[in-house]
């Protein structure tokens, strides 16, 4: 569940290189003119006072699980291990992020949980084929969150 | 602005129609909404078509089987909610003094399986996250921690619904489920399990809708009027990931301040329960209740026929079925049945207004519907 040798990101422009540990941050669009954040990026105007200065920053890389569910049933299209947890992270003030819960099994995840942004890696196809990297987020606990948390400081 | 009321509704059986084209399900609806007003074809103005997945011109290929008449045909997507939107337009054009006569159709086929509505490679694909229950799923998980919500209270949603399909003869799941069957179905996505997710159907509902110079001059009896509506689409909600029903929320609000008519008014609602969290999370964002007690109206069986607010007695998107352009017209075309006092062993007694809440990915549409005499 670390960032391992050479799998390409999921697409390009989420979120930052990752460390040795697998730390990231995503990367979202900022408004210049009422300083609302949002991810993902990619947008042409601010979702709150539809200003169109907008750079693009890292977010904060710790954040807490508002709400959580497990999915059991595959969507369509979906190759990667079952059952999966997928959060709604609050990452800052008001930025909420829906993503994988990993390393932790799905069910032990909890509503309040401190959480740390990560990379791991997932199948594109269901023969493997060449892996993405993803974006989710791990418990913060971890000694990658501290280091990312250190640098941050 | 003039008025608009529906004078005929017509609706085939919900269910997995192998041996049928669309085309044919849809014309039969219209037919019978056509002989429920005693209209003929050759009297109407426009066709308005609502469908999801149905292919190009789909409204086009329903007309060579009703007949070819020559009127203009308005194709309508907008995901689940196509149908009440269409039916918001047409009222719109006939109380703007446009037509004097138009029919709604809404109808469809489905592929089996989830709806799924991402293209292959998409991240968001790729990372798991177009699970259709998801959203619902964090919606309901943030209510059980916010306010208590338990996961009885929303399986309790699929028990009335297929309660109450048991009485509606176009249901396609007509028969009871108990509290327990619901909660050991297999489950797809915390806390939602299979049996509290709306089927996969087919089928097709048509009404018809007409001005009220028409209505007079017809003499056309049974007739309901189309008060108000609202429609918003994409939001906040979805921006910044609130998990909450606010667009459906703003639509009502705009219905009741249009039709100056407040929650307490309705007696019999029609709400888009492809979840069973949706449905008691509706109960708030329709104002059936205050923030945070869905769960306690289930408790007070406050929504079974019978009770104080009776939702979904045709049995819902979970026990009617879902064929997602027919949907809107469906709610729609049950309400007529109740404030005509029609709906036999499933009547909600006395209904005077109806309320139908219809949400389609990133849209919602809340239609008012009034007894006309
Ligand atoms: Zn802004």
């Amino acid at each position: 569940m670390t960032a391992a040798g050479g799998a390409a990101p999921v697409a390009a422009g989420l979120f930052t290189n990752p460390d040795a540990e697998g730390a990231i941050r995503l990367l979202g669009q900022r408004c210049r003119a009422c300083g609302a954040c949002f991810f993902p990026g990619g947008r042409m105007s601010c979702i709150r006072c539809f200003g169109t200065e907008l750079e693009t920053v890292e977010l904060d890389g710790a954040g807490k699980v508002e709400c959580l569910t497990v999915v059991r049933q595959a969507p369509k299209g979906y190759y990667g291990p079952l059952p999966y947890a997928i959060g709604s992270v609050v990452l800052g003030a008001d930025v909420r992020v829906l993503a994988q819960l990993v390393g932790r099994a799905p069910e032990a995840w909890r509503c309040g949980d401190a959480v740390a942004a990560c990379v791991f890696e997932l199948p594109r196809a269901r023969d493997g084929g060449d892996p993405a990297l993803c974006y989710g987020f791990r418990p913060s606990a971890s000694a990658a969150e501290r280091t990312a948390a250190e640098r941050s400081r | 602005m003039g008025e608009a009321y529906i004078i005929g509704a017509g609706i085939t059986r919900f269910a997995r129609h192998e041996d049928r084209t669309v085309e044919s399900l849809a014309a039969e609806a219209v037919v019978q909404a056509l002989r429920d007003a005693g209209i003929g074809w050759g009297q109407v103005q426009q066709l308005y078509a609502a469908h999801v997945k149905q292919g190009v011109a789909a409204g086009q290929r329903v007309i060579k089987q009703v007949g070819p008449s020559g009127i203009p045909v308005l194709n309508v997507e907008n995901c689940a909610a196509a149908g009440s939107t269409a039916v918001r337009e047409a009222s719109l054009a006939v109380r703007a003094g446009e037509f004097d006569l138009v029919v709604v159709a809404g109808f469809e086929k489905m592929e089996p399986g989830l709806l799924s509505v991402f293209p292959a490679g998409d991240p968001r694909v790729v990372m798991g996250m177009t699970v259709l229950p998801m959203r619902f799923a964090l919606m309901g998980a943030k209510h059980m921690h916010e306010f208590g919500t338990t996961i009885e209270q929303f399986a309790q949603i699929s028990v009335k619904n297929h309660e109450h399909a048991v009485h509606n003869p176009i249901a396609q799941y007509p028969k009871n489920v108990s509290l327990e069957q619901v909660l050991a179905s297999r489950i797809i996505c915390d806390p939602i399990t299979v049996l509290q997710c709306s089927p996969t159907s087919d089928g097709a509902a048509a009404v018809v809708i007409c001005s009220e110079e028409f209505l007079r001059r017809s003499g056309a009896r049974r007739a309901v009027r189309v008060v108000a509506s609202g429609l918003t689409s994409d939001s906040d909600e979805q921006a910044r990931n609130v998990h909450t029903l606010e667009l459906m929320e703003r639509a009502s609000r705009r219905a009741y301040e249009r039709a100056g008519v407040a929650p307490e008014d309705v007696d019999v609602a029609e709400t888009h329960d492809c979840f069973t969290v949706s449905e008691v999370i509706s109960y708030e964002a329709l104002g059936l209740c205050a923030k945070g007690e869905g769960g306690r109206l289930v408790d007070e069986r406050a929504t079974w026929i019978g009770g104080r607010i009776p939702v979904n007695p045709s049995g819902g998107l979970l026990a009617r079925g879902h064929p997602l352009g027919a949907t809107g017209v469906a709610q729609i075309c049950e309400l007529v049945t109740q404030l005509r006092g029609e709906a036999g062993p499933r009547q909600v007694e006395g209904a005077r207004i109806g309320l139908a809440a219809n949400t389609g990915m990133w849209s919602c549409c809340v239609t008012l519907l009034e007894k006309a005499d």
